[in-house]
């Protein structure tokens, strides 16, 4: 570098200011340098991840949820899990249908479905916590999303008879993209045209309003009819509890159309929602009559929407009632 | 307040920095993946190119609107300038192999084009302030890490600074000297050709303009001799030199001009908003949260230079102060800059911090389109360092165990205040956009507040190792982000086997990648339904942060299985 020219304070005897800010940037300089890495030392190595589910596998018992936290860090989690979460696990609404929930955190985060309570175990794995609590006995008997595949999908257009939509057995096409939008499934019903790709019913996983994961029944709505989803023979328990809400593409442009789900047991309205763009993935629950629980009966979710463009709808819903005595008539 | 003489010393060093600079860019490119742009921009290249062979080669149609268009109408919505140079570069890599690599010849005019960004810096701050001053601006602007990102690409956002800085340069020199008026309109043409921010320095330099007439009459009153003339010769000089080179430049325009530039602007005018994900929101259209260029800036930036940048800022208030006020406040009259130099590097860099400040204003470059605010923000900071300098000098000069230290205090001063650059830039390779400093808490600190992790898809260039040892003979991989050209650029180096190809749906691919964006997140969900599973199989981290998760095609791997 050639000679610097001098400056006029360089031969000031009192440069008081540039002390202090000699000695101000010689300690953020440390301390930006020793920031930088203790984050590096704080980050958790592939070995840690193996020692936390080795353990985990160890001591999974079937009715056992994994969640991760903080939720930007899933991906290392499910790869480290393996087959322990499936979609049913990772596109969960709630808990409800699980016993026990296991939280394998990083930099002290907590999920935000983790009890408020201590955990009943807590161990350390390098940089990894993991932490387990025993949740209320599961009250899910019966998980609509997982009977897709048995039961009937209906269209009607207008005033004319209902037809019933094509039952498919293989998944279609998969181009994945950002403007594909859910994947379908293999065993699916098609109840639009070739025109009419979007008409579909089945059990996916969609994006909600917060882009996360809910696996949930598909049933975009037709313009100017209703789309229906029936099932036979579904044990009865105390009440339906509905999460729905549409892909985020859709959504989170607050200008679509409300979409209504009317719940009927055996043809009789027992629930009725009104989703709104903004409302995000939300919550209803329709209650059993009285006289009808512990028995059996079908239940049809109709899908409406004044305009339809654009509402790619998805609903999870559950049977929830008392397990112990109920679980034995979900088998035929 | 006079110039500083600056000789052939400090060109030759700031050549110097040019050189060491690229050579660094050369070296460190070899690990980086090529982003989307880049790809559409090597289209281009490999499309201009077939124009400049015809031209070369005399042929007679070369310049027939027919001919032009085949080749320039792909990516006519950006200059030529920079994508021209592309391709000839490609050119003389097809003739002479100058390069190891398809992809450094592409990036190599950028690459360039972005390191004079330092010695220009150097050159504007060694000659308005000190040599100090300007070593301390090119030096943080080099070290900073996205802007080293940037420099490496064949992209338009490193050479913008570049020709920004030059014509910031020329501009400032042509107001005392009328030679310079010819080198203004010039690079003014050259910065149009570049990229449409230049469209902003009329603005800015009218701005200073103001300020600068206001002072000179305000010390005429004062019974000051007259210093600067009140004509706006500079305008005069862009306004007659820039179009033509513009359009001159550019053969796109040479037919239908008219109606092209209006096409070129309506592009620009009514960009379309891209998503980006900032503080845990992803923003896919206006408005856009004001705050962005400004937190952006603390979270991607050494925290020292910024805090050393801000302080030299602090300590140049006073130039700055409006006209009338300035000549008040007490400045030593050898001081008084009747050019008002600050006034010029405060408005260059506040304006673009200040545009994408704007609720309208597509915000999904990141830092990109704001890199120009920041070799003036540093130029301040150089005064700063001044400071820091001396009193090292004093420092070590005053203790007889580190008097003899003494004579290099600029340089330990330096080498204290870059290092924790000099790590981070070091540390943002090859991932570059995902990298967050300091106040962000680092790349998992990001994670959490929920900053963009990358964009462009650049980071596959990273899983190449991966890919090399996993993907079957013949594999396809669904690339998602990314795009073919860019993919394929991986094989051209050399880099990736030549036999893994891209696939065009879930269902054909062996293996499938999510670039970890928020609004690509469905892309993950398809994958879990397309195949069946939710693990993937490897996930390309950075500091523990998930950058590409990696899923393998259960049916395919099934099927090679059975064979």
């Amino acid at each position: 570098m050639p000679t610097s020219v001098a400056p006029q304070k360089e031969n000031e005897p009192e440069n008081r200011p540039g002390r202090v800010l000699l000695i101000l940037v010689i300690a953020l300089a440390f301390t930006e340098v020793l920031g930088h890495f203790i984050e590096l030392s704080r980050v958790p190595t592939s070995a840690d991840y193996s020692a936390a589910f080795a353990y985990i596998r160890r001591e999974w018992r079937q009715g056992d949820a994994i969640s991760s936290a903080p939720l930007w860090n899933d991906p290392n989690v499910r790869a480290a899990a393996g087959d322990l979460i499936d979609d049913r696990m990772a596109g969960r609404s709630d808990l409800d249908a699980y016993a026990r929930l296991w939280q394998v955190s990083i930099r002290g985060a907590r999920a935000d479905d983790a009890p408020h309570q201590a955990p009943t175990l807590a161990r350390a794995f390098g940089e990894i916590r993991v932490e387990r609590w025993e949740l209320p006995p599961p009250r899910v008997i019966y998980d609509f999303t997982d009977h897709v595949a048995s039961a009937h999908a209906l269209r009607r257009d207008g005033d004319a008879p209902e037809t019933e939509c094509q039952a498919i057995a293989s998944r279609g096409s998969a181009p994945g993209g950002l403007s594909a939008g859910p994947q379908t499934t293999e065993h699916h019903f098609e109840c639009g045209s070739y025109a009419e790709p979007w008409l579909w019913v089945g059990a996916t996983v969609n994006e909600d309003l917060e882009l996360r994961p809910r696996r949930s029944v598909y049933q975009h709505p037709v313009e100017g009819g209703t789309i229906a989803l029936a099932f036979d023979d579904v044990p009865l328990g105390d009440s339906i509890v509905v999460y729905s809400g549409l892909w985020w593409e859709f959504e989170r442009t607050r200008d679509g159309s409300p979409i209504t789900l009317v719940i009927r047991l055996d043809g009789d309205e027992i629930g009725r929602g009104v989703h709104r763009d903004g409302d995000g993935w939300a919550r209803m629950e329709a209650e059993i009559p009285d006289a009808r629980r512990g028995s059996h009966g079908t239940l049809r979710f109709e899908v409406t929407a004044e305009g339809a463009y654009h509402r790619s709808y998805s609903w999870q819903a559950t049977m929830r009632g008392a397990l112990p005595s109920l679980a034995s008539m979900e088998a035929p | 307040m006079r110039e500083r003489p600056v000789g052939a010393r400090d060109h030759l060093f700031g050549f110097a920095m040019v050189v060491v600079y690229v050579a660094i860019l050369l070296v460190s490119s070899r690990d980086l993946g090529m982003t989307r742009d880049e790809g559409f921009y090597v289209d281009a290249a490999e499309s201009y190119a077939h124009w400049f062979q015809d031209v070369f080669r005399g042929e007679p149609h070369a310049f027939e609107q027919s001919t032009i268009d085949a080749a320039w109408s792909n990516n006519h919505e950006h200059p030529s300038l920079v994508k021209g140079l592309f391709a000839l570069s490609w050119l003389a890599q097809q003739r002479w192999q100058l390069f190891p690599e398809a992809s450094m010849a592409f990036r190599f005019p950028g690459m360039v084009l972005s390191a004079l960004t330092l010695w220009i810096t150097y050159i504007f701050g060694a000659r308005a302030y000190s040599r100090r001053v300007g070593l301390f601006a090119a030096l943080a602007y080099a070290l900073l890490p996205n802007a080293f990102y940037h420099a490496h690409l064949d992209c338009f956002d490193g050479p913008i600074v570049a020709m920004l800085m030059l014509v910031t340069y020329c501009y400032w020199r042509s107001l005392t000297s009328r030679r310079w008026l010819v080198a203004l309109g010039i690079s003014y043409g050259l910065c149009l050709e570049t990229k449409h921010n230049a469209w902003m320095l009329p603005l800015i330099f009218f701005a200073h303009w103001t300020f600068m007439v206001g002072s000179e009459l305000a010390r005429r009153r004062r019974g000051d001799r007259p210093r600067i003339g009140f004509f706006p010769w500079w305008l005069v000089s862009m306004g007659l030199l820039g179009p033509p080179i513009f359009v001159g430049l550019w053969p796109w325009l040479w037919h239908d001009t008219q109606a092209r530039i209006s096409e070129y602007v309506g592009f620009h005018v009514n960009h379309v908003h891209y998503n980006i994900e900032y503080l845990g929101h992803t923003y896919f259209g206006p408005p856009s949260p004001a705050s962005y260029p400004w937190v952006m800036t603390l979270f991607t930036s050494p925290l020292t230079i910024l805090v050393v940048a801000l302080v030299g800022l602090g300590m140049r208030f006073r130039h700055l102060l409006p006209p009338g006020l300035y000549e008040r406040s007490g400045i030593a009259p050898s001081e008084i800059d009747p050019r008002r130099l600050d006034v010029l590097l405060f408005g260059s860099f506040l304006t673009p911090m200040f545009v994408l400040s704007l609720p309208w204003t597509p915000i999904f470059g990141g830092t990109k389109h704001f890199l120009a605010s920041f070799p003036m923000l540093f130029l301040f900071g150089g005064h700063a360092f001044e400071r820091i300098a001396v009193a090292m000098k004093a420092e070590l000069g005053a203790h007889a165990r580190t008097s003899k230290l003494a004579p290099a205090a600029t340089a330990i001063a330096l080498s204290v205040t870059m290092l924790p650059a000099a790590i981070d830039t070091a540390h943002s390779h090859p991932f570059g956009l995902s990298f967050y400093s300091f106040p962000a808490g680092g790349v998992p600190g990001a994670a959490d507040l929920g900053m963009i992790r990358q964009f462009w898809g650049f980071t596959t260039g990273s899983l190449v190792p991966w890919m090399n040892e996993h993907v079957p003979v013949g594999g396809r991989v669904w690339i998602c982000d990314s795009i073919p050209t860019a993919f394929s650029m991986l094989s051209r180096d050399h880099r990736m086997r030549s036999d893994i190809g891209v696939a065009w749906d879930l269902s054909s691919a062996d293996y499938a990648i999510v670039h970890h964006e928020q609004h690509f997140n469905i892309v993950d969900y398809q994958i879990w339904e397309a195949y069946g599973r939710v693990a993937p199989v490897y996930v390309l981290d950075y500091d523990g942060v998930p950058i590409i998760s990696v899923y393998e095609n259960p049916e395919r791997a099934a099927m090679r299985a059975v064979h």
